[in-house]
């Protein structure tokens, strides 16, 4: 018998960890709404960009079990060295487990600057952060530059729940109950491909503007990710309960024969299904999803015939979806489709 | 569960009541034919409880409202015919058939109870889960159902065990040979049906048929009733048609799926470098799948799901076809010998409605059959004396009650489906009820009110009727009761409110006549706020 002993068993829980900063980034953060790609291990364990390719968000995540103060100052160093860099990074991010409440002031916040930490573990923050810095350049970091950023870095804490974290990310809320394990299926999705984005070699490499990152392909655009999760909602609703998505109503009144509607519903609901299960055109059913969804973030007010006119239904010929089916699946992302207020 | 509106009508005359309480709720009038009835089962007609209104009301021309709490949410059901639209701040939903608007109740506003059922398992139907708690007026039969429907009293039974968590099992011991003979048996009935049919179909011309010598008139109405429900079982086939179709649809789309599915382990690429089958597709930035397993397994779980469901309905058809059918059978019954003519065009009608309906009926008992075989061999654990103290429980609170209501009685409850041969007398019957409904709120605990229409029919004694308000007040739930008074009670305001006890007076309404103008306006709005247009009624 051999027991596995010392393999990277915190890997996982830091890739989890690493997963959650960028859906937080994407779905809770106050700029989301900017923030358009995200860069996955270059800048950081994840950035964001934002589309004019201007600016930077830097999430260092770190997943300690015992987060004391000094591995808190180790943690900023990455955030650090971007603060001194000529990019122009606009926030500076540590994602971690919920800390201790004798280190801060209000514990009841989840996200909060230095000066929600308490003055002794600041002051051993700085410290960790200086010990960091000292081993690898070898020199002291320059005292003004390090307050400097010591007043602009933001803790942000761990949710807990990966169904928090995938709720917020887009407008679409799916009618029916979903288990824990639907959710974390999802995420578990983002996170494989997320680590599957690490798996090139970039160490040495230089670039010159923010958008010269994105030629690595170690990036994934807002859009996907969003596309996903409203596939996966959409895809589990399919069959599970019947009702009729709102905007539907306007095809199903076409018929006056209530045994006409049920046929239609059930054609429908089956076109969509073999279009999830159909693996061998796929990109192009994901490209659909993902036109419809950028027709909605444009105006959702809508009709979906406009929508439907908007992506070029008529010349799109997929393989199952006919127009009724097409204006079906149109229905039911514009039916869960709630816009904040 | 509280209910909070209750309004039905159509669009010139309606009625609303919304005084309902949390507590006791009498609803009561001087005489009858006050509206009390019509009240409590378009309530729960409008819950999908089966129809049991009295004659003369045409139930199926208008539309039934309640606004229910469950689960502390506000529900609104509207029900025409066989659809209802159930509505809450979330959604709308609309199910066209009882079946529909069951599973849709058991999954999205309250789980109902499953009992084993001819070897299967089966969400409770409404009627029945209504039973537990709600008492009509009409049909009372202490040893059995009120509304039966395909249940049974032992099926009551599993659903009573259910409730108090004791194990679903078949109730019956099947025996494999006297099954196997059963099955055999429906067969060859089904063989001869069929080689009936054939020459019913050979004879299809009524040869002579003449209406010379019978009374025209009263023939032409005959015929016109009998076309009419004959219309009703062509329509309620076609609509079982279609249904069964789309079950068939729904079979082949499985199929259909699995080998989609399939399609891409079959055609197998290796990457010709390393020889991995990992190929995915990482060209313009595209990482995903178009679907994950969680989702594919959801699909094809709610596919089965919804197959089930259409079984289901297409049973509730069968039921209706057959009432239509029985119903055809007594038209003609009724007929006078005088149409001796008429009686022979029956046969042509019957042969050719009901033989294909027979057989039909015969296939599904083969189905049945073939199931129970194919389950007998499950075994189940032996849970009877737990069923047993469960029942001692509940008939020992029954005896409990009924001697507070009536200490010198002589009656003892051993179950809660008398025999057949045990006879109430007088008032007897409607202790047995009322002792019966309130002792299986209590052992069970449900959470649903409790609904008497009449809870003193048989002459009940001022001071029976006193100690039972009493023992209504001490459940501190909704209680919702009617009560029709004599002349010289009303006179004296017998009932009054209390703290508990919140009366309801209808001796105003108009006789036979509670629908009026006045709620109309009302009532429009509400159907209106379903956006009615979209159910084609």
């Amino acid at each position: 018998m051999y027991i596995f002993k010392n393999t990277e068993q915190n890997n996982f829980k830091a890739s989890d960890l690493e997963t959650k900063s960028m859906l937080y980034l994407l779905g809770m953060h106050k700029e989301k709404e900017q923030i358009e790609t995200i860069v996955v291990d270059c800048f950081n364990d994840v950035t964001g960009i934002n589309t004019a390719e201007n600016n930077l968000w830097d999430i260092q995540s770190k997943n300690h079990s015992i987060m004391n103060p000094k591995k808190i100052g180790k943690s900023l160093f990455t955030l650090f060295d971007n603060f001194e860099s000529n990019f122009n990074f606009l926030e500076y991010i540590l994602f971690i487990p919920k800390l201790e409440p004798k280190y801060l002031i209000n514990s009841s916040l989840n996200s909060y600057g230095s000066s929600n930490i308490v003055e002794r573990t600041i002051i051993r923050v700085e410290n960790g952060l200086t010990a960091e810095y000292e081993r690898v350049n070898k020199k002291q970091p320059d005292v003004t530059s390090l307050r400097e950023f010591m007043e602009l870095v933001i803790y942000v804490q761990d949710y807990k729940r990966v169904n928090t974290y995938i709720k917020q990310i887009t407008k679409f809320k799916s009618n029916s109950i979903k288990s824990e394990e639907f959710y974390k299926s999802i995420f578990d999705e983002i996170r494989n491909v997320q680590a599957s984005k690490k798996n090139s070699f970039i160490e040495g490499e230089s670039i010159k503007t923010i958008s010269d990152v994105l030629l690595f392909n170690r990036h994934l655009h807002k859009r996907d990710i969003h596309t996903l999760i409203i596939n996966r909602f959409v895809g589990g609703d399919l069959f599970a309960i019947n009702t009729i998505p709102f905007p539907f109503m306007q095809v199903l009144n076409q018929y006056d024969d209530i045994q006409d509607q049920q046929d239609l519903l059930v054609d429908c609901n089956s076109n969509i299904c073999k279009s999830f299960f159909n693996k061998n055109d796929n990109k192009r059913f994901w490209r659909v999803t993902e036109s419809i969804i950028s027709e909605l973030n444009s105006d959702s007010s809508q009709g979906i015939s406009d929508i439907y006119n908007q992506i070029n239904g008529d010349k799109l010929k997929l393989p199952f979806l006919n127009k009724k089916s097409l204006l079906f699946l149109i229905s039911i992302i514009k039916n869960g489709w709630k816009d904040e207020d | 569960m509280k209910i909070k509106k209750v309004g039905f009508g159509d669009g010139n005359e309606a009625f609303i009541e919304s005084r309902f309480k949390e507590n006791v709720n009498i609803i009561f009038s001087e005489g009858n034919n006050k509206g009390k009835t019509l009240l409590i089962q378009g309530l729960m007609y409008s819950m999908g409880n089966e129809p049991i209104f009295p004659s003369g009301f045409n139930f199926k021309d208008y539309h039934f409202y309640s606004l229910v709490q469950i689960k502390n949410k506000d529900y609104e059901f509207l029900r025409h015919g066989n659809s209802i639209i159930v509505r809450n701040e979330n959604f709308l939903q609309i199910c066209n058939t009882i079946s529909e608007f069951k599973h849709f109740f058991n999954k999205v506003i309250e789980g109902l109870p499953i009992i084993k059922k001819d070897a299967r398992n089966k969400v409770v139907d409404l009627h029945l889960l209504f039973e537990l708690f709600f008492l009509g007026q009409d049909n009372r039969v202490p040893s059995n159902l009120i509304v039966k429907g395909q249940y049974n009293k032992i099926d009551f039974l599993s659903m009573v065990y259910t409730l108090k968590g004791i194990e679903n099992q078949e109730p019956e011991k099947y025996d494999l040979k006297n099954e196997q003979i059963k099955l055999e048996i429906l067969k060859q009935d089904k063989k001869n049906l069929l080689k009936k049919l054939k020459i019913a179909k050979l004879n299809t011309k009524v040869a002579g048929f003449t209406q010379k010598s019978i009374d025209k008139e009263l023939f032409n109405k005959k015929k016109q009733e009998l076309e009419k429900i004959n219309k009703s079982i062509l329509d309620l086939k076609k609509d079982r048609y279609r249904e069964f179709n789309r079950k068939i649809k729904l079979e082949s789309l499985l199929f259909e799926l699995n080998s989609l599915n399939k399609n891409l382990s079959q055609g197998k690429t290796h990457c010709g470098e390393c020889g991995s089958d990992k190929i995915i597709f990482t060209n313009d930035e595209f990482d995903f799948e178009i679907s994950n397993k969680d989702v594919r397994s959801r699909i094809i779980n709610s596919i089965n799901e919804n197959i089930e469901i259409k079984e289901e309905i297409i049973q509730e058809y069968d039921l209706q076809i057959q009432n239509e059918v029985n119903q055809f059978n007594k038209e003609i019954e009724l007929s006078s010998p005088d149409l001796g003519e008429y009686i022979l065009f029956k046969d042509e009608i019957i042969n050719a409605t009901s033989i294909d309906e027979e057989i039909y009926s015969k296939q599904i008992s083969i189905d049945k059959a073939n199931q129970i075989i194919s389950s007998i061999t499950v075994f189940s654990s032996d849970n009877s004396k737990e069923r047993e103290d469960l029942i001692k429980e509940i008939t020992d609170e029954m005896n409990r009650l009924y001697h507070i209501i009536d200490p010198n009685g002589n009656l003892t409850f051993n179950e809660l489906f008398p025999k057949k041969d045990q006879t109430f007398s007088g008032s007897e019957g409607q202790e047995f009820y009322f002792c019966k409904l309130i002792a299986i709120n209590t052992i069970l605990d449900h959470k649903y009110p409790i609904i008497i229409d009449g809870f003193r029919n048989g002459e009940i004694s001022s001071d029976k009727e006193r100690k039972m308000i009493e023992i209504y007040e001490r459940l501190s739930k909704q209680v919702i009761i009617t009560s029709t008074l004599k002349s010289e009670e009303y006179a004296i305001d017998k009932y009054k409110n209390t703290n508990t006890i919140n009366v309801i007076d209808y001796n105003n309404h108009k006789d036979s006549k509670i629908l009026s103008q006045k709620f109309s306006k009302d009532f429009v709005t509400i159907i209106e706020s379903f956006d009615i247009s979209l159910n084609k009624n």
